[in-house]
């Protein structure tokens, strides 16, 4: 009886450094592309983005590249994220709590081009928590050590009525509250999990008031798990005062089932307590394309508010649920974060982070410490 | 929403999900297991890549994770967290997954 292969097993807890979301509102910044190059968020940060990072979202410090040591011409930009973590998990095990220690994320990124067009690539370490270990002469090749995440081309036409892009290449669709977590239940359980990362083109507007985001996409064949996929995602996000809120809705079809997936989410900021309230829900229906096999029903959600009570600290705690079969007892994943995330100076963040589960009669906790530095 | 989803994690019925290793690899199997970064084709970790039905029980009764019909399989002991390691190492499967899997098994884990 061999027990090794199975249990070494890659797991990180976060992608492509995502954006924040509890900055959008509290900072007094609607737009996510207004920090961030990508129309969505998250991921390279704008000069405006880096000015932000120094206040009033960190102590302090210069945000620029390298502490403002280093000054590009204005058609190259170069951004990087080095993420180190200490794990303590425990998915309920007869050896008890694994503790571990492994960077998490060591991703370079540049952009080259202009506001009008450019060209946008990461190169990062495949972030392994586990080392693989002999499978007994099974003949798998080992998966490359580097990756890239996201690669893509924008566009961003201007003197246009609407502000228009088109985007093609690597990269999420925009869908939902773009967590940073890719293993909170509404980013993991809906496509969104760590190097999932699918080719595709994207093409939506962004203004003050909403954006719209509409994005056709085929899985990337060499990088993601599963079937092969091809799918389509929507997103539209108004946004009024100390709110903004959204619709977003993902089709996909494999060889092996066809999913269909929607659901609301929503931001308030208040001001007075420095608190920002989010929350989103989606419905899921899959079919199976196997002979005999029931379609079922899915339900994912996740809801919290961040206290931001100082610059550069956030505290965060939220509410997890994920039914796996709407029709089946007991398929219900439920889970209970907490997260305090500071940023003592521009360009370092120290997180500690915490989750209880409930898993159908099975529990599972985690508590995480993550070092990260972006360049 | 509390009210919502309090609903929603207390409906459903007995399973009657069929113990079939097409359905559980692709309800069970592909979300929960063959993940870009773990047991999917680019990640393989462990050596073990389980993307494909046929190609995953092949291995699994290779190695031999499942013996057909006997309830004390070593993947069981996995899913379970008993003796060693378990699977998912991020968060365990559902009990009633986990029953439909010992339900192939026992009943000859056929493809």
């Amino acid at each position: 009886m061999r027990w090794g292969p199975l249990a070494l097993v890659a797991l990180a807890w976060a992608g492509l450094a995502q954006a924040y979301p509890h900055f959008q509102l509290s900072s007094d910044v609607a737009i996510c592309a207004s920090c961030h190059v990508a129309p969505a968020g998250g991921g390279m940060l704008t000069d405006f983005g880096r000015d932000q990072s120094e206040d009033p979202l960190s102590g302090g410090g210069n945000g620029g590249l390298l502490h403002g040591l280093v000054k590009l011409p204005g058609w190259v930009r170069v951004g990087g994220d080095v993420r180190l973590a200490g794990l303590a998990n425990s998915p309920g095990r007869a050896e008890g709590v694994e503790l571990l220690a492994f960077p998490m994320q060591a991703d370079l990124s540049a952009r080259l081009g202009t506001d009008v067009i450019s060209a946008v690539a990461s190169v990062g370490l495949r972030s392994i928590a586990r080392q693989p270990a002999d499978n007994g002469g099974v003949a798998r090749s080992t998966p490359l050590p580097v990756l890239s995440r996201e690669h893509y081309v924008l566009f961003r036409p201007e003197k246009l009525p609407l502000p228009l892009y088109v985007r093609a290449g690597r990269f999420f669709p925009p869908y939902g509250l773009r967590l940073a977590d890719h293993t909170t239940y509404i980013r993991r359980d809906l496509g969104f999990d760590l190097e999932e990362e699918p080719y595709g083109l994207s093409a939506g507007a962004v203004s003050e008031a909403w954006e719209a985001h509409l994005t056709g996409y085929a899985r990337d064949p060499l990088h993601a798990g599963g079937p092969g996929e091809l799918g389509g995602a929507a997103l539209a996000e108004v946004r009024a005062g100390i709110a903004a809120v959204g619709l977003s809705g993902r089709a996909a079809f494999t060889a092996v089932d066809r999913r269909l997936q929607a659901g609301p989410y929503a931001k308030v900021w208040l001001e007075g307590p420095k608190l920002l309230l989010m929350a989103e829900v989606d419905g899921v229906h899959q079919r199976f394309q196997v002979p005999g096999a029931p379609s079922r029903g899915q339900l994912a959600a996740y809801a919290g508010p961040v206290w931001i009570p100082l610059r550069g600290l956030s505290v965060g705690a939220a509410y997890q649920a994920f039914v796996e079969d709407l029709s089946v007892a007991g398929t219900a994943h439920n889970a209970v974060d907490l997260w305090a995330s500071w940023l003592p100076i521009s360009h370092v963040e120290v997180m500690l982070s915490a989750r209880a589960q409930g898993i159908g009669g099975n529990g599972a906790w985690d508590a995480m410490l993550q070092l990260h530095y972006f360049l | 929403m509390s009210a919502l989803l309090a609903l929603a994690c207390a409906c459903g019925g007995a399973d009657t999900r069929p113990a079939d290793w097409s359905y559980i690899h692709a309800a069970i199997v592909t979300p929960s297991c063959a993940t870009a970064s773990c047991h999917g084709a680019s990640a393989s970790a462990g050596g073990l890549a389980f993307d494909d039905a046929v190609e995953t029980r092949r291995l699994l009764l290779s190695k031999p994770y499942v013996t057909p019909g006997d309830p004390n399989s070593a993947l069981l002991f996995l899913l379970e967290g008993r003796e060693r390691d378990r699977m998912p190492p991020d968060g365990p499967l559902p009990q009633p997954d986990i029953e439909l899997i010992r339900r192939w098994i026992e009943e000859g884990a056929q493809p």
